[in-house]
């Protein structure tokens, strides 16, 4: 085990001694088997990623970061992404169980979570080479959640990337199907159901983040209201009512998007009562439109 | 798309668990947002994590504190009793007990409530029955019989009220079931507009009228179709006032009373209402008198009667041993009527009034009493009316219009 670092060591950072005590017996370095050097590298690894356009962060800016970090799971993360055994000890020690009841949960089979479980384990391990060159995911953890809900969202995102790329992987029937064609309604003129589809789409884009996270997890994913609260930190209460607001928000301007179009009011009610099946348009996927510009320089980072 | 891709257009798994521990800043937790709004498969990913988290948290808050890691086999949380933590589900048994409580107190006023609970209605005594009653109810054709068997309930109005929504507030409400005629009980004929009185259920939790007579003139309780035809006989223009009511109350003879309460308003309006009021006691009071009223020391041969018979002024006793005594005071003494039957007597009751007809004996009985009345020389013609039966161990019978002189029936 390792003491607290050294002012020497501590001399390239704009912390002192205290502070460095401080970050030392918060983070536990010492249980996780890191020597001083190591602790007081990833100190300025991570200053790295406080503000890049500043090279000379303040100490106050500093202590500030490093607080609002879970400084224990990232230096056990990082002791382990370097290989350091009695890091692998802690971390098997306190994440075994909890990651295997984690892949349960999200499998919903044992079976499929055990190896969920033992294929993160092998990739945290280091086992998995890209370009001749061992990475451990452990790396791209930064401290800004917990460790446990950085590996359950690491599960979570295997298992959906795992089952994205093969749930279209269906056997053909060998019987044919046959389609019994809807019956015949009057369909709405074309050009008032374009409208409508246009009307639609600029009502759902004008709609604030939060209210098409909401509509999104509740109407096309079919989430419960308690599972969208316990996502966003609210009582479901609040969630009901977002939801009930957002709702209405998104058909008052569809009328009005509909009026506005040349539509009369009872025209445009009318127009909101045709069917579905005859907007061609896929609300889901088109919710799904590349949007992800914000991300790009989060993952380049 | 490619996996490079893939990894790149979203957000990380750094972002979105912290995203999932609300541990993000504004600007940061809005872009997370948006994208979820518009990404299913990271909403999906969130929403397995949160699922899986808040699956750990509950295993948390059950299980005993977190043991070393073994190799035991992982277990997929289950709470032993995580319903109970559920408060939607508090509602059911919640409410299952307001519903056994509720029903308690409904249960409990209802038997509680005296004023609520109907009374066992008995039929006046044949004898002091108006001839005019029997006769309007004689001439009711069997058409005139409702169609409908049960006659829910009946509000008994004080006489000369018009209609039922005329009674005091404080009339009781006789709770009463017209039957058909052919379940009418023996000796009560069940006609159109005298329907026998059947108590209904509530009245079975009330304890059994003892005497007998004594039930039947309670305040008001005067049946409902005695109480229309009693009301048939007032004058329309004057039923209400007090000479009406005293008319009324003498007319009716012994076999009703009216309302104490009702009529306490009337006491200072007219002499006669006191009177026919003074009678109606007397008429009460002599009704309490039953088998258990004879005090057996006072009978000539010291053994407890075994049957008893009231007429207005006569009262016949007869003992276990056959033997008929006679009172003419109510009981206080008793006079041996010897035998004119044969065999031993087993009861003696008063059959009818003579001249109203109201009686329960047959056209034969009625006629040989009429005749042997007629003979005889009555200055009370309302003794005269009274007409006694005795019957043997043999069934046969033996009629008397003053107790003391018996003819036998044919």
């Amino acid at each position: 085990m390792g003491s607290a670092p050294t002012q020497s060591a501590a001399a390239v950072l704009p912390i002192d001694g205290a502070l460095a005590d401080e970050l030392w017996q918060l983070s536990e370095a010492g249980a996780c088997g890191l020597e001083r050097e190591a602790f007081l590298a990833l100190l300025r690894q991570e200053a790295a990623h406080l503000n890049p356009a500043e090279p000379a962060p303040s100490r106050s800016a500093l202590a500030e970061h490093f607080h609002s970090l879970r400084l224990a799971d990232l230096v056990l993360a990082r002791a382990c992404a370097q290989g350091c055994e009695r890091a692998w000890e802690r971390f098997l020690t306190l994440y075994r169980q909890p990651l295997i009841r984690a892949a349960i949960s999200i499998t919903g089979s044992e079976s499929l979570g055990r190896d969920l479980a033992d294929q993160l384990y092998a990739e945290l391990y280091g086992l998995v080479e890209r370009d001749g060159e061992r990475r451990c995911p452990l790396l791209s953890y930064r401290g800004r959640g917990s460790l446990l809900g950085w590996l359950r969202t690491t599960l979570a995102q295997r298992h959906v990337d795992h089952h994205r790329r093969t749930h279209r992987e269906q056997p053909l029937d060998n019987g044919e199907q046959t389609f019994d064609p809807p019956a015949a309604e009057p369909d709405p003129p074309p050009a008032q159901l374009a409208v409508l589809r246009s009307a639609i789409g600029a009502s759902l884009a004008a709609a604030s983040p939060e209210d098409r996270f909401l509509l999104a997890a509740y109407y096309l994913d079919g989430r419960k209201l308690h599972q969208i609260a316990a996502t966003l930190g609210v009582h479901e209460a609040t969630i009901s009512r977002k939801l009930k607001r957002a709702a209405e928000t998104v058909h008052k301007q569809v009328l009005q998007r509909l009026q506005t179009a040349g539509l009369s009011r009872r025209a445009a009610e009318e127009a909101l009562g045709a069917d579905p099946r005859d907007l061609e348009m896929n609300v889901k996927s088109w919710m799904q439109a590349d949007n992800t510009q914000s991300f790009q320089g989060e993952a380049a980072g | 798309m490619t996996g490079v891709s893939q990894f790149e257009s979203h957000p990380d798994a750094e972002l979105l668990a912290a995203f999932a521990e609300q541990a993000l800043g504004g600007q940061e937790h809005a872009d997370v947002l948006a994208h979820l709004g518009l990404c299913d498969r990271c909403r999906q990913i969130v929403f397995l994590a949160t699922d899986a988290a808040l699956a750990e948290a509950a295993l948390d808050s059950t299980a005993e504190p977190a043991a070393p890691a073994s190799a035991a086999p992982v277990k997929l949380p289950r709470r032993r009793f995580a319903w109970l933590s559920d408060w939607r589900l508090a509602w059911m048994p919640a409410t299952a007990l307001a519903l056994v409580v509720l029903t308690a107190v409904l249960i409990r006023i209802h038997r509680g409530n005296p004023s609520d609970t109907a009374r066992i209605e008995t039929p006046p005594a044949p004898a002091v029955v108006v001839s005019n009653t029997a006769s309007s109810t004689a001439q009711n054709p069997p058409a005139a019989t409702p169609k409908t068997p049960v006659q829910q309930t009946a509000k008994i109005s004080p006489p000369g009220a018009r209609s039922p929504e005329a009674a005091p507030p404080t009339a009781p409400v006789v709770e009463t079931k017209s039957i058909p005629p052919y379940l009418a009980p023996a000796g009560q004929p069940a006609t159109a507009n005298q329907p026998a009185q059947f108590p209904t259920r509530s009245m079975w939790m009330e304890p059994a009228p003892q005497p007998r007579a004594a039930a039947a003139v309670d305040k008001g309780a005067v049946p409902p179709a005695q109480a229309a035809t009693n009301s048939s006989l007032l004058p329309a223009a004057d039923s209400s006032s007090p000479a009406a009511y005293a008319a009324y109350a003498t007319r009716i003879g012994s076999g009703v009373t009216f309302d104490r309460d009702a009529s306490a308003g009337l006491q200072n309006h007219s002499p006669e209402l006191a009177a026919a009021r003074r009678a109606s006691a007397t008429r009460l009071e002599a009704r309490k008198f039953t088998l258990a009223s004879v005090n057996p020391e006072s009978l000539p041969n010291g053994a407890a009667p075994i049957s008893l018979a009231r007429g207005a002024t006569r009262t016949l006793a007869l003992d276990k041993t056959g033997s008929l005594y006679l009172s003419l005071d109510q009981g206080v003494s008793w006079k041996t009527v010897p035998a004119q039957w044969t065999g031993r007597a087993i009861a003696v009751r008063l059959r009818g009034n003579l001249l109203s007809g109201s009686s329960t004996a047959s056209p034969n009985t009625m006629k040989a009493a009429r005749a042997q009345a007629a003979t005889e020389a009555q200055p009370n013609s309302a003794i005269a009316s009274e007409l006694f039966e005795i019957s043997n161990d043999q069934g046969q019978s033996w009629t008397s219009t003053d107790g003391f002189n018996w003819t036998a029936l044919q």
